[in-house]
């Protein structure tokens, strides 16, 4: 699915919609697991979603819901839901605190690298927009420790904190050159590499 | 354990196995390696008495380090040799320095430094960047007449391009951490950073200790702690130091890595001597720039 974003997010072309996707996939489990794995990701590279896309997408959201509180996951489902065009609750926390360590802080955006695209803003950007030190820390550990798909996500809220104007203590260019050089054929990386591309352009 | 508490334990108890173990460390004239340890122990001692934060007891250890190491080179009479065995060498500035500092002199090597330095050493070998600000920094020390730009140096060093810091190895971060030293004469003068090399490391810094720290590189770990000490304000979070010293062995060694290293003691105490010296000389400057600071972090 990443791979598919990919392509789209590269060519410019609708390159087949979640519903087409699980359509073609042997399994549709798999399929909505990929799906919910990759979150609002799955319509970046797409065209506005059309009533099949948007039940995919909330039958995945249904399908992994978590079972307890997880701050995490809420920003997740709210993003998936806004992708499908869908409205949403706006989750009641945020899944960091004011008081964390850089690293407990960027480690919490790891996983949350589909909500850094300007199409989205929320509380959750406000409060990411105040700490771009400490998202360049765990994008340099991560580069250092030669975790990329992490430095990739890291590079995308990074990226997306220049979009809003930001200045970040890192040149973002020669990290995210870098990246798709020496960051291995992953496709999640490879899709936010691309994303940022495109907030570059 | 606070910070304070950590750096303190850290310098007193580095410094008393520095003590139980010196006479291992004798002079080879044939090995450079015995030198440099002696010049070594001769910095921690002279930091450790600069500060005036330890107390008696270990202030009084740290004479008799300084003392045996100057006995050991004959009291100058074997650096001045070296020199001029080979007088292109700046080995015997950069240790005799340590010694100058703590009021150990000798009038010949002093009279052959004054003249050498109108050859300009930092020059007259083909040095990296951070070891001629060493050897300008060692002539600052020892009250020669600079023939150096402090400045100008630290601009060719690593740290003064300010690159991308991800591409730091261990060999380039123990470079960043004597550009540091000299610039600050280990930790003396913060103002001796430039703003965009305080700017650069206060970002910096704490990831670069977070990495060596997952891989247990207990040396370099101790000298970024140093450089930590050696800004304005100190960045590393207080678990950084209460790790450190939570390495530390009970008698004091810092091992240099995830390695035991070996148990006879002559062996241990010449294979941990490096990275227990770093400890001696971080838990000092830490501790007292926590003690001269009551704002920073405890």
């Amino acid at each position: 699915m990443a791979t598919r974003v990919v392509d789209g997010l590269e060519s410019g072309h609708d390159t087949g919609s979640p519903a087409q996707f699980v359509a073609v996939c042997p399994s549709r489990s798999r399929a909505l697991a990929a799906i919910r794995i990759l979150g609002a990701d799955t319509m970046a590279g797409a065209a506005l979603p059309g009533p099949d896309d948007r039940a995919i997408l909330i039958e995945a959201v249904g399908t992994f819901a978590q079972p307890g509180p997880d701050p995490v996951a809420d920003w997740q489902e709210w993003a998936m839901q806004r992708a499908a065009g869908v409205t949403h609750r706006i989750p009641d926390a945020l899944p960091f605190h004011a008081g964390d360590s850089w690293k407990t802080f960027a480690g919490a955006l790891v996983a949350l690298s589909a909500l850094a695209t300007p199409k989205l803003d929320g509380p959750l950007h406000d409060a990411v927009r105040d700490r771009p030190a400490a998202i360049a820390r765990g994008a340099a550990r991560a580069t250092m420790r030669r975790d990329h798909p992490t430095a990739a996500a890291l590079t995308r809220w990074l990226v997306l904190l220049q979009w809003y104007g930001v200045r970040v203590p890192l040149d973002t260019g020669l990290l995210l050159d870098h990246l798709r050089l020496l960051g291995g054929a992953a496709a999640r990386t490879a899709l936010d590499v691309a994303v940022c591309d495109r907030m570059r352009r | 354990m606070t910070a304070t508490v950590a750096a303190h334990r850290l310098a007193e108890s580095a410094t008393s196995w520095l003590s139980g173990g010196i006479h291992h460390l004798r002079l080879d004239p044939d090995d450079d390696s015995t030198y440099k340890s002696l010049g070594e122990t001769a910095l921690a001692a002279a930091i450790i008495l600069r500060e005036g934060v330890a107390g008696a007891g270990q202030r009084q250890v740290a004479r008799d380090l300084l003392e045996y190491a100057w006995w050991e080179l004959g009291r100058g009479d074997a650096l001045y040799a070296c020199q001029a065995e080979n007088p292109a060498s700046t080995d015997p500035l950069e240790i005799y320095a340590h010694f100058a500092r703590a009021g150990l002199r000798h009038p010949a090597l002093e009279e052959l430094l004054r003249h050498l330095r109108r050859t300009r050493p930092e020059h007259t070998r083909e040095l990296v960047p951070n070891r001629r600000l060493a050897v300008a920094n060692a002539a600052r020390i020892t009250g020669l007449e600079p023939s150096a730009d402090m400045t100008a140096l630290a601009a060719r060093t690593w740290l003064g391009a300010a690159t991308a810091p991800w591409l730091i190895d261990r060999t380039t971060a123990y470079g960043m951490t004597h550009t540091v030293f000299h610039l600050t004469d280990w930790g003396a003068d913060p103002g001796g950073l430039t703003p965009e090399m305080v700017g650069y490391l206060e970002v910096w810094l704490p990831v670069w200790l977070d990495v060596w720290t997952e891989i247990a590189a207990w040396d370099l770990v101790g000298e970024l702690l140093m450089v930590d000490a050696c800004l304005p304000a100190p960045v590393c979070p207080p678990e950084a130091w209460t790790g450190l010293a939570e390495v530390q062995r009970p008698d004091g060694r810092l091992p240099r890595d995830a390695e035991p290293g070996p148990d006879e003691p002559g062996e241990a105490f010449l294979h941990d001597h490096h990275p227990t010296v770093v400890a001696a000389v971080a838990g000092t400057l830490g501790l007292s720039r926590r003690l001269h600071a009551p704002a920073a972090a405890a």
